[in-house]
């Protein structure tokens, strides 16, 4: 295995390991924007985005949201790169 | 720090779209010529930690809880270029799968997490860098640097966010006690993606120690590139031309046969064109 397959390698496997073992162990509790914005009342303007309708909103089916939002972000990380060219090295 | 939709205006939200938009194509324009392939090569694989990091709420006490946003653990991994692609992809994701931060309010998060976070902390560890001099090379003191960053790079967000939410908040509340809750609370929050960045770091160093900007923070501190000391008007150029300006051992250079220094200083564009041409030429 190339120095460069084995970064991406490891990379993604810490990343799935965080997603799959800590992620079911995260705080439930609102995170420090919710917060202040249920304290302080701006946060009753927020409302559902288009995205709501997603199977996976809000990582609905932990797991499965885990291992399908790391898919994604190398798929679509991958392939914004094959776009941009820079000197080699 | 996700920002839902329907908290700030649509005319911030799309204002924040498009200063978004051309703060990504301004740097990627100055970036791209200290970007390497490798770099790019890792975006998603970067992505997919700081998408598994994002997901691990840690309580902070008094009910909150906080998670890393990772800008600056994606800087130090990657460089600054990389880390601000792959806050974006993480953003992006996010917002259209898990509906996590608004849809409208996409340009927001985009600007406060994946240009304002990383370009901070960027700045912050160079910055640091310099402070610490030789001493960089240690893992200790890239961690501790990097998790200082990690503080600076959110404290950045929640400031560009108050701006914004002073300008378009669609629910008035009264702009000081706004601030002042946002930046107590987001204390613990900053703290807790210090360590977390440190951490990583560490982890970074002991598993993957020829990760590109750990590399070459490494390197940096022995051998300065002479190109970063080049005439503001020829920049573009010269960084065109920067393969041959660099040290590195090159066989096949089209090496002109003034020194480097002379070179440098007399700032010939036709010079540095033909030198693009001819780098091109030869596949550079």
């Amino acid at each position: 295995m190339t120095r460069r397959t084995w970064e991406a390698v490891t990379l993604v496997v810490i990343a799935l390991v965080v997603g799959l073992a800590l992620a079911p162990f995260a705080s439930g509790s609102p995170d420090g924007f919710e917060r202040v914005a249920v304290d302080t009342g701006f946060g009753e303007a927020a409302r559902d985005s288009v995205a709501a309708v997603s199977p996976l909103a809000d990582y609905a089916s932990g797991p499965v949201s885990s291992v399908v939002g790391v898919s994604l972000v190398v798929v679509v990380g991958g392939g914004i790169v094959r776009l941009l060219r820079v000197r080699q090295r | 720090m996700h920002i839902p939709d329907g908290i700030l205006s649509g005319p911030v939200c799309g204002a924040a779209a498009v200063v978004a938009a051309g703060a990504f194509a301004a740097l990627w324009r100055e970036g791209r010529a200290h970007t390497t392939q490798r770099q790019l090569e890792l975006v998603g694989p970067t992505a997919a930690v700081i998408f598994a990091g994002q997901l691990v709420n840690v309580a902070i006490g008094g009910g909150t809880s906080g998670h890393l946003i990772g800008a600056a653990l994606a800087v130090a991994l990657i460089g600054p270029i990389g880390a601000m692609l792959a806050m974006a992809v993480v953003i992006t994701v996010q917002a259209l799968i898990f509906a996590d931060g608004g849809v409208a309010a996409l340009g927001v998060n985009l600007l406060l997490m994946a240009i304002v976070a990383p370009f901070v902390a960027a700045s912050a560890m160079t910055v640091g860098r310099r402070l610490l001099g030789t001493r960089a090379t240690s893992t200790s003191a890239n961690a501790a640097n990097a998790g200082i960053a990690g503080f600076a790079s959110v404290m950045a967000a929640v400031l560009g966010y108050l701006v914004l939410h002073e300008v378009g908040a669609t629910v008035a509340v009264g702009g000081r006690s706004i601030a002042t809750a946002m930046v107590t609370t987001h204390v613990g929050v900053g703290v807790l993606e210090a360590g977390l960045t440190a951490i990583g770091v560490v982890l970074a160093t002991v598993l993957l120690p020829s990760l590109p900007a750990l590399a070459s923070a490494q390197r940096r501190s022995t051998a300065r590139p002479v190109a970063t000391v080049r005439p503001a008007a020829t920049a573009r150029h010269t960084a065109a031309a920067r393969p041959v300006a660099t040290a590195r051992p090159v066989p096949t250079r089209p090496v002109p046969t003034r020194p480097r220094s002379a070179r440098l200083a007399s700032g010939s564009t036709q010079r540095n064109a033909s030198l693009q041409t001819a780098n091109e030429r030869i596949g550079r």
